[in-house]
């Protein structure tokens, strides 16, 4: 044996062992970092593109906060049939704390909430010009009170029901999660304090909001929703006044008799319309659960639902 | 130099020996213990091709110069050797006691005499696992290892296999074991985007195996470090061998059907229940059952009648199982051809192997072609090279999972009067241009007939090595392997299916791409150290590994007709989809074993790790572990007891992690996937912790190795402790942080448990009888889990709760049946001041506290098989089983067992239903489309212990003179039936079961419509050349 030969053997052996710790470092391809996400004003703008895409989720207004609030509120005009026990235990009174549909709505919201928080902590960042950067704001702002006032709707009491300044409404959250602190496990904000939130990130959205923003959240849009809000704090001045602002504001008119099915295709009743990609929303076909809600008459009448769905 | 060593050892053994080297004939006779003569041994003069076999007197005569040695074998036997001296030898062979003498493969080039163990390493042999008619190796596992629970979850073709060593020691994280095949971890994880979980593993041809290792504590897994918490599976596939080539083709060809049918309503039946369920509602609103607006006439025109085209009313009697029409008798076939041999200098396996299954459910099916090319060459006195290449194509016509209204055996949910076919048209029922809404539900056989999604998997697992003798004792070795798995999937369903695909208004079809790339290297050193009382082996080296999943999709609908099924055609492109993810590792080991005096043993390892997967503050980790053993029998105070033949003491600790958390779960992530109304959006995606690491188990064991009787009674019996800590949990976070979870480093779980291995040499005469059993008790339990709710399965009712198993069952108890009102009750169980439970009962669902009810874990898992051989006839039966675990059957029971919730067919048992005051049953009053009862609770968990006749495999053997004549060393045919016979209790199809659709970590024992496993009759032929 030469030693040269063995020396030869180790030195490459040694070359094949040596580390290459570096290789390491990679990151995933379909999300970036954080710290690379809100740094220009495009990076806010698809941001808050992302808040409305939280807006349209299945659990928020793609779908199930009407659905809930139809359950929950209708017991004598609507008839439920379906294999979702969480929506048959909605419809019937008895949630249990482990309801899918009450938690799936809950966190939909606040994740739209997030998603907005992120768009409002980088405003400066929006410098193209002062209006683009009022729409942002407006925007963020809109969807931000939208959630706000959804979840103090289906998750407190209602103003009227006791007293609204000690009656525990929905944690307020105002600001992006980046890390998880104990500030995070944020109390309940009283009912009153969360409507007061819901009606200064309006009044705010709708004197920042343009007339006119495409299918995206303008000035009516944002006064329709503070009528809605006004209504259910019992304040029936303001909800007019809301409400003549954008009937007077928009040129949409009122449909008082609304052929149910064709309702949403007629877009000059819209003051506020989400529209639903088709992956959004819920498809109760394909899986083994499904349900079906139809108005009670046509039951009672024996008629044939169209299909099972 | 290897060469020149071995001379001068021949030489040595030559000097006392006559120097002269004549050739002389040598005669003699071989024997077994008893002194009896025993044919068809072969002895062979060492090194060389000269060979004779023993006649049936057991004599044999061969030519052989003086001094060289003559080596016998003789299948059961141990192989025994002699020196030429004179012109008789005889021979006197002992049985074989494979569990000591053994040699146990340890990873990285590392091997150990059983007898020699201080780690605790299960091995499977070729022989358990030949020719059995399972496409996956982890299948093979079942009841083999002790302490390795393998549960198989559906009778589909090449679905994901539950596996878990000594526990389940993860909540979030994989629990399944590492699979390390000729030195490469491989890709095991799914890669299916349709139906439930697909196994990799399918592509290995389990026929293309020498040997399993199972490395089970922390001594044998520490080599592994953040990988080996899950234990280890170590796959060595069959090498060359020197001598003689030897051909040997296999050929097996059988059917499968499915273990079991369930017994439903009849059409009777369905209508005396649906009927009394109408008439329960009819009395409440106060409408006579005569009126044609009550819930009885609805229920007989619009639903009987309806849902069977009418013909219920004309025949009240008639009823269609649903069960005839998907479950079916799948043909089975396999063919294998093994070819085996080689010099000194070159040795090479080869082997080939064709499958081809059809499944016991319609719709099902699955082939397998391999080819495998195994090289070693010598190519000087230094240097040795070799490569390992495997190339498979699986082809899987595959079922949806078992939550889609087209999985096959959502039939049973079908009405029992509703016809096969539709009698305007003739089509099975539903297809159009019939009534698409007949029946009540979507008919899944129009998904077999008009929509198909196949998988077609190449895969290839290539190795290519170079060992080098650099000093005495001393070597290196590198190696690279490569697990490249290409996989294509294509589907099209026709418009036939809409009512179950909704976009198949003209067609959909979709075409989706997977190519995973699993590149690894290993590169250490070996020292080996042989003096007269020490005996050292050292092996300290390196491991890199990288992997990059790649996958793409595009789908397209309204396609001109259903002659075009490629996307190209489609008018539109509906979806369209790429995206990649990676992980590597950068790992250090190192590992000495030292023996003193062949009494006493010490282990020491070790590893370091890094990987892409843990947080910028904790990337590296260091995991070692010692052992330790006494061989207890080699003391001069042993020999006064001789009934002991073999007594060794061992005991190990160590540190090993669990890697298995996803690729990137540290980083604070934006996606990309937040697109609204047509433009493209970003999100908030993943939260950070720059503090996360791998989970760590500290692993005890303790353990004892016997034989007694001269190694006729071998045997092990093992104690352990593993706890994990850091637990690698997606900690619930308040979801007002617009996040669900984050993963982090808490909460605590234990496993301890026992394991025995008794192999027995019953009766080792004429008739040979030897009996193998296993059986380990394990008790996990989740010690912290910081207050966190984590649940899965079924309606959630899978749970993650301190105190308890991972995964028990968490739902309300069912209390039974009123007897005043046939109301469903449930027991209160709110928790008291004094800390016990209210045990009144309420027909109030939502006043009943949700407790622990069952544990889908066993606590006992056993495999006992049974060997008999006499003259050429061989008898193995097989049982395993599992014990003190329950099943979740409330996925198919809360709308088939429900009180006529739905309209679903009911099973059987709800005929023991509450009529009238005073009924003492377990079945609640039927109410028509009212809950009663019908609720998730422990009415719905159920014993899910069995005991199978795994396998029963009967051969014949045929050899001498008559196979000489055509040329063949040896024959034989068998038959073989998997799966023969289930001892158990469990309701529905199968007590061995884990639905795909909600298959999870913690989610396991779910039963939602999901198929059996077949059972398989089959005959074979094997032909050695």
């Amino acid at each position: 044996m030469h030693i040269g030969k063995n020396l030869a053997a180790i030195c490459l052996a040694g070359v094949l062992m040596t580390g290459c710790t570096k290789r390491l470092d990679i990151g995933p391809y379909q999300s970036i970092s954080e710290s690379a996400a809100l740094n220009t004003e495009g990076d806010v703008l698809v941001t808050l593109i992302g808040a409305y895409d939280g807006l349209q989720s299945a659990a928020g207004y793609g779908g199930e906060i009407m659905v809930l609030n139809d359950l929950i509120g209708n017991s004598t005009n609507i008839q439920f049939t379906g294999t979702f026990a969480g929506l048959n235990d909605a419809y019937n009174g008895l949630m249990v704390s482990n309801n899918s549909f009450a938690t799936g709505t809950w966190a939909a919201a606040y994740n739209a909430i997030n998603r907005a928080n992120n768009v409002l902590s980088a405003l400066d960042k929006v410098t193209s010009s002062p209006a683009k950067k009022s729409s942002v704001e407006g925007e963020a702002l809109f969807i931000r009170a939208a959630m706000h006032f959804e979840l103090v709707r289906l998750y407190a009491k209602f103003v009227g029901d006791g007293d609204a300044n000690t009656n525990p409404g929905v944690p307020i959250v105002l600001t992006p999660t980046r890390g998880i602190t104990d500030a995070d496990y944020r109390p309940r904000a009283s009912v009153k304090a969360v409507y007061d939130q819901v009606i200064a990130d309006l009044s705010k959205a709708e004197t920042l909001l343009p007339a006119s923003n495409g299918f995206y959240a303008n000035k009516w849009a944002a006064a329709a929703m503070l009528s809605r809000v006004h209504l259910m704090n019992k304040n029936y001045t303001e909800a007019a006044a809301a409400a003549n602002r954008v009937i007077g504001g928009s040129g949409r008119t009122l449909n008082l008799h609304p052929p149910l099915v064709h309702l949403h295709q007629q877009r000059r009743y819209h003051a506020l319309r989400i529209p639903v990609r088709g992956q959004g929303h819920h498809t109760g076909r394909y899986q083994r659960h499904q349900y079906v809600l139809w108005p009670y008459h046509l039951h009672h009448s024996r008629h044939r639902r169209p299909q099972r769905l | 130099m290897r060469r020149m060593l071995m001379h001068a050892f021949w030489m040595l053994l030559a000097i006392p020996m006559a120097v002269s080297a004549q050739n002389v004939t040598v005669k003699g006779k071989v024997t077994d213990e008893a002194g009896a003569p025993l044919s068809s041994a072969t002895v062979q003069v060492k090194n060389s091709n000269t060979a004779a076999t023993t006649d049936a007197q057991g004599m044999f005569t061969i030519t052989a110069s003086p001094g060289s040695i003559l080596v016998v074998s003789a299948v059961g036997f141990e192989n025994q050797e002699g020196v030429v001296k004179g012109s008789s030898l005889n021979f006197s062979m002992v049985t074989d006691t494979k569990s000591l003498s053994e040699v146990v493969v340890t990873g990285f080039g590392g091997s150990q005499i059983r007898r020699e163990l201080t780690g605790n390493i299960a091995r499977v042999k070729a022989k358990d696992i030949e020719y059995l008619p399972l496409p996956s190796v982890d299948q093979a596992l079942q009841g083999k290892a002790a302490g390795v629970f393998v549960n198989a979850q559906s009778g589909k073709l090449g679905q994901a296999v539950t596996v878990r060593v000594r526990g389940n020691s993860s909540i979030s994280a994989s629990s399944q074991p590492l699979y390390v095949l000729d030195g490469t971890p491989i890709t095991t994880n799914d890669q299916s985007s349709y139906g439930g979980d697909m196994n990799p593993l399918t592509d290995l041809n389990p026929n293309d195996i020498e040997s399993i290792e199972v490395l089970k504590d922390a001594s044998a897994g520490a080599i592994y470090g953040a990988r080996a918490a899950n234990g280890v599976v170590l796959i060595t596939t069959k090498r060359g061998k020197a001598g003689k080539t030897s051909v040997t083709f296999n050929v097996q060809t059988g059917y499968a059907e499915a273990t079991k049918r369930l017994e439903m309503l009849n059409s009777e039946q369905y209508a005396e229940l649906i009927l009394e369920g109408a008439a329960y509602r009819d009395k409440l609103d106060g409408t006579p059952i005569t009126d044609p607006n009550s819930w009885t006439a609805y229920v007989k025109g619009d639903v009987m009648d309806y849902y069977s085209y009418g013909e219920w009313s004309k025949d009240p009697k008639k009823t269609y199982d649903w069960q005839d029409v998907v479950f079916q008798r799948g043909p089975y076939q396999q063919a294998d051809l093994q070819v085996r041999g080689g010099t000194d200098r070159t040795k090479f396996f080869t082997s080939f192997q064709h499958l081809d299954q059809t499944g016991t459910i319609v719709g099902n099916k699955l082939t397998r072609s391999t080819a495998r090319l195994n090289l070693d060459q010598k190519a000087n006195e230094w240097l040795d090279l070799g490569v390992s290449l495997s190339l498979s194509r699986t082809w899987n016509r595959r079922l949806p999972d078992d939550n889609a209204f087209s999985n096959p055996l959502q039939a049973i949910a079908l009405m029992p009067m509703t016809p096969f076919k539709d009698p305007t048209t003739g089509l099975d029922a539903g297809t159009p241009p019939g009534d698409v809404n007949v029946p009540v539900y979507y008919n899944p056989l129009l998904t077999v007939k008009y929509g198909r999604f196949a998988q077609d998997v190449y895969r290839t697992f290539g190795n290519a090595y170079a060992q080098a003798k650099i000093l005495p004792g001393l070597t290196f070795k590198t190696e690279f392997g490569l697990d490249y798995l290409s996989q294509n999937e294509e589907s099209y369903f026709r418009s036939e299916t809409i009512r179950n695909q909704t976009r198949a208004v003209r067609g959909v079809g979709s075409n989706l791409g997977a190519f995973v790339t699993n590149f690894n290297t290993n590169s250490y050193f070996t020292y080996k150290l042989n003096r007269k009382v020490h005996d050292l082996t050292v092996t300290a080296g390196m491991q890199y590994q990288e992997s990059a999943s790649k996958y793409n999709f595009t789908e397209g609908t309204d396609f001109p007709s259903n002659s075009y099924t490629k996307v190209a055609s489609a008018a539109t492109k509906s979806g369209g989809s790429s995206s990649q993810s990676d992980f590597r590792f950068l790992s250090y080991f190192a590992r000495a074993n030292y023996t003193l005096m062949d009494n006493y043993i010490l282990a020491l390892s070790g590893r370091i790790d890094e990987s892409s997967r843990f947080g910028k503050n904790s990337r590296q980790g260091f995991f070692p572990a010692a052992s330790a053993g006494w061989i207890i029998t080699n003391e001069k105070f042993m020999r006064k007891l001789p009934v002991v033949s073999f007594l060794k003491l061992r005991t190990s600790y160590g540190i090993v992690g669990n890697a298995e958390i996803g690729n990137f779960p540290q980083l604070g992530l934006f996606a990309g996937d937040a697109g609204y109304a047509g433009n493209a959006g970003q999100r908030p995606s993943q939260l950070s912790n720059p503090d996360l690491s791998w989970e760590t188990t500290a692993q005890l064991d303790a353990g004892l190795d016997f034989g007694i009787l001269n190694n006729r009674i071998t045997g092990e019996i093992d104690y352990y402790e593993k706890q994990t800590s850091g637990l690698l949990l997606s900690v619930n976070i308040p979801a007002t942080t617009g996040f669900n979870s984050q993963v982090r480093n808490v909460g605590k779980l234990e496993n301890k448990g026992w394991e025995f291995v008794l192999n027995t040499q019953n009766l080792v005469g004429k008739f040979k009888w030897s009996t193998n059993i296993n059986l380990a008790m394990n008790r996990g339990k989740v010690t912290d889990i910081q207050g966190q709710i984590i649940e899965g399965g079924v309606s959630s009712m899978n749970r993650v709760e301190e105190g308890y198993n991972v995964g028990v069952f968490f739902t309300p108890e069912f209390a039974g049946v009123d007897p005043a009102n046939g109301n469903a009750l449930f027991y209160k169980n709110t928790k008291k001041a004094d800390g016990t439970r209210d045990r009144t009962t309420t027909s109030v669902y939502s006043e009943a506290q949700r407790v622990v009810v069952g544990d889908p874990n066993p606590d006992l898992i056993y495999g006992f098989t049974n060997n008999f051989s006499y003259k050429g006839f061989d008898l193995s039966v097989f049982f395993n089983g599992v014990a003190g675990n329950q099943n979740n059957i409330y996925g198919m029971g809360r709308y088939s067992s429900a009180s006529m919730l739905y309209e679903d067919n009911n099973t059987a048992d709800q005929l023991r239903r509450w009529q009238k005051p005073g009924d003492v049953t377990d079945i609640p009053q039927v109410r028509l489309y009212r809950v009663n009862g019908s609720q998730a609770s422990s009415r719905y968990i159920v014993d899910g212990s069995y005991m199978r006749l795994r396998n029963v495999t009967l051969g014949y053997t045929f050899s001498g003179q008559m196979l000489r004549k055509v040329k063949m060393e040896k024959a034989r045919i068998y038959v073989s039936a998997q799966n023969l016979m289930t001892f158990t209790k469990y309701p529905y199809w199968d007590p061995e079961v884990n639905a795909d659709s909600f298959d999870s970590n913690i989610a396991k024992g779910n039963d939602f419509y999901t198929p059996p496993q077949p059972r398989t009759f089959l005959v074979g032929i094997n032909i050695n050349l």
